[in-house]
C-alpha cells in the first residue's frame, strides 16, 4: 500500500505496542495480576480491574475471525484490500484488528490460520499485518 | 420496582416537521433546523413561543440548539441540550426530551436533526484518511483502512454469516422490502423499486456490503415536538405516548474487539428488557418496528435481538416476508434509512408518530397501537416504545 496513509501517532498508553512492531515483534499489553492480554492498550484490566499492567510479546499466530474488503477507499489505500479481527492463539477472544495480506480477498476464509509480519509504513514505523501460513 | 418508570406516558410526541430530503439541499445547516423545527411546531398546533427546551444531536455538522433557539425567539426555555453524538442518539435526544417533560421542566421540547449529510460532510468518508498521523483509539484502525461505519458494521455482518448461515441475499431482502415501502412515500430519496437481482448487481462498498446495503447520504432536517401528556390531548394530532426508552449496551466494535464474548449479540440484547418491562408490554405487543437501519443487516440483527425471531434466525425471517407492511413486525415503512433518507435516524422516529396517528397514507400498516424506534451507533443503541393509548 501506498505510504500516505495516516501514521499513528503513539502515546504514553500505545508507545510499547508501536517499538514492538519497529523492532519486528508484536508486543501486547498484559495485566500483572490476572495475565489477561488487553487490547487495544487500556489503563484497566478488564477481566479483574487491575491497573497492574505491563507488556508481553506474543507468538503473532492467529486465525481470521471477521473481515471485510474494502473496494471504496481514499487514494493512499489500495483497494482491494481485507481487514478485519484476527483472533490470537494466546487467549481466547484476544482480537486484533488488521489487514490480511499474500492472499486474495476471496480466498479469505473464516479460521484461516495466519501469522504476523510487519509492513514499512514509514521510516521506522511498521504496522503488524498478517499472511495465511 | 424495577420495572416500575417514572416518565411512562407523562410525554408524548405532538408535532412532527421536515424539510425536504435530498443530495443538495442549496441551505446552511442552520436554515434546516429553523425550517424543519417551525413545520414540527405548527403541526403540534403550537407556536415558537410555546416551546421551553431544545434537543438536538450532532457530530460537529450542525445547527446549535442555543441559535435555532435564538432563531425561534424562543423566550423561556430552560432546557438547552446539545448532544454529541450520531445515530446512537437519535432514540436518546426524544428520551432526553422526555425527561425534562416528566420531570415538570418543560411542556414542550423540540428535538431536531439537521445536517447537509451528501453536499456538506459525509459520513461515509473518514476525514481521518486524510491526515498525516492519527491517535488515541483510531491509531489502531485507521492505518489499516478501517475507516468508516460501513468497515464496522460489515466485519460484523460477516460474522453474522459465519455463525449462523446469513446470505447476501438475505440483505438484499431488506433492502427490497424497504424500498417498497419507499416507492409510496413521496419525502423518499430512493423511489423507484428494486429486486433482488438488483441488489445482487450493486457494486462492493466493503464486502458483505453492496451499494444497495447501505443508507442514502442526505442533506435535509427533521424535527418534533414532545409534549406534557395532559396538555397533549388537546392538540390537533393523537398523541404518540413515551412509554419507555433507553439507552445503552455493550457489543463488538472495533475499539474494544478483545472485550465482548462474541460479536453476534448486539445492543438490544442489553436493553430490550428493561425498555419493555417499564413499558408494561412484551415483545409481541409490538406492531411496527421503526429500526435504525444504516445499513440491512442491521435490521436482521436487532430483529433478532430485540426478540421478533430467534437468534440467528433473522436472515430467514426477513426472507419470509416478516417485516413487509403486511409482515408479521413491519419494518422501514417510511422505507428507512436506505431509501427514504438519512436523517441519522430521527425520520425513522417520526414515521412511527405517523403510523400511530394512522396518517401514513398508501403504506399505513393497520391498527398500529404500540410501536419500537431504536438508533445504533458502534456497540450502543437507544430506543423508545411508543403508543397509541396512555
Ligand atoms: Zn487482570
Amino acid at each position: 500500500m501506498s505510504a500516505k496513509r495516516p501514521l499513528p501517532l503513539p502515546d504514553d498508553q500505545t508507545r510499547e505496542f508501536w517499538d514492538g512492531c519497529a523492532n519486528q515483534e508484536l508486543r501486547l499489553q498484559c495485566c500483572e495480576d490476572c495475565e489477561t492480554y488487553i487490547h487495544q492498550p487500556a489503563a484497566m484490566c478488564h477481566a479483574c480491574n487491575s491497573t497492574r499492567l505491563n507488556w508481553k510479546r506474543v507468538s503473532g499466530n492467529g486465525e481470521v475471525y471477521s473481515w471485510v474488503v474494502v473496494y471504496q477507499a481514499p487514494a493512499s489505500y489500495d483497494v482491494p484490500y481485507v481487514v478485519g479481527w484476527i483472533e490470537l492463539v494466546e487467549q481466547p477472544g484476544l482480537r486484533i484488528l488488521s489487514n490480511v495480506v499474500g492472499c486474495p480477498p476471496d480466498q479469505v476464509q473464516a479460521g484461516m490460520q495466519v501469522q504476523v509480519e510487519f509492513e514499512a509504513l514509514a521510516d521506522g514505523v511498521n504496522l503488524p499485518v498478517f499472511r495465511p501460513v | 420496582m424495577d420495572s416500575e418508570n417514572l416518565a411512562r406516558n407523562r410525554s408524548a410526541i405532538t408535532g412532527v416537521g421536515y424539510t425536504p430530503l435530498s443530495r443538495a439541499s442549496g441551505l446552511p445547516v442552520d436554515a434546516l433546523a429553523l425550517n424543519a423545527s417551525i413545520d414540527a411546531i405548527r403541526d403540534a398546533g403550537l407556536t415558537p413561543q410555546d416551546i421551553d427546551g431544545v434537543v438536538s444531536y450532532a457530530v460537529g455538522d450542525s445547527a446549535l440548539v442555543r441559535s435555532t433557539a435564538q432563531a425561534l425567539g424562543l423566550e423561556a426555555s430552560n432546557w438547552y441540550v446539545d448532544l454529541f453524538g450520531g445515530g446512537s442518539f437519535s432514540c436518546l435526544a426524544v428520551a432526553n426530551a422526555a425527561m425534562a417533560v416528566s420531570v415538570g421542566l418543560c411542556r414542550h421540547v423540540l428535538v431536531y436533526r439537521a445536517l447537509n449529510g451528501r453536499s456538506g460532510r459525509r459520513f461515509g468518508r473518514s476525514a481521518s484518511a486524510e491526515l498525516e498521523g492519527v491517535g488515541g483509539a483510531e491509531q489502531f484502525t485507521v492505518p489499516f483502512g478501517q475507516l468508516a461505519p460501513v468497515h464496522n458494521y460489515g466485519m460484523l455482518a460477516r460474522r453474522h454469516m459465519i455463525e449462523y448461515g446469513t446470505t447476501t441475499e438475505q440483505l438484499g431482502h431488506v433492502a427490497v422490502t424497504l424500498r417498497s415501502n419507499a416507492v409510496e412515500n413521496d419525502r423518499a430519496i430512493m423511489r423507484h423499486p428494486i429486486t433482488l437481482e438488483d441488489h445482487r448487481e450493486s457494486r462492493w462498498i466493503a464486502d458483505p456490503f453492496r451499494l444497495l446495503d447501505c443508507c442514502q447520504e442526505t442533506d435535509g432536517a427533521c424535527a418534533l415536538v414532545v409534549s406534557r401528556s395532559d396538555i397533549a390531548r388537546d392538540l390537533p394530532h393523537p398523541p404518540a405516548y413515551l412509554s419507555s426508552f433507553a439507552i445503552g449496551g455493550r457489543g463488538a466494535s472495533a475499539l474494544a474487539p478483545d472485550k465482548v464474548d462474541d460479536f453476534t449479540t448486539f445492543f438490544p440484547a442489553h436493553i430490550a428488557p428493561g425498555l419493555f418491562a417499564r413499558a408494561g408490554i412484551e415483545v409481541g405487543d409490538i406492531d411496527l418496528a421503526a429500526l435504525y437501519d444504516a445499513f440491512t443487516f442491521l435490521v436482521i440483527g436487532q430483529l433478532e435481538d430485540f426478540g421478533f425471531c430467534p437468534k440467528g434466525e433473522g436472515g430467514p425471517f426477513v426472507a419470509d416476508g416478516n417485516i413487509a407492511r403486511d409482515g408479521t413486525i413491519p419494518v422501514g415503512t417510511n422505507g428507512g434509512l436506505l431509501s427514504e433518507g438519512y436523517v441519522h435516524g430521527l425520520n425513522n422516529v417520526l414515521e412511527a408518530v405517523s403510523q400511530l396517528r394512522g396518517k401514513a397514507g398508501t403504506r399505513q400498516v393497520d391498527g398500529v397501537e404500540v410501536a419500537l424506534a431504536s438508533g445504533w451507533g458502534a456497540n450502543v443503541g437507544s430506543a423508545l416504545i411508543l403508543s397509541r393509548g396512555a
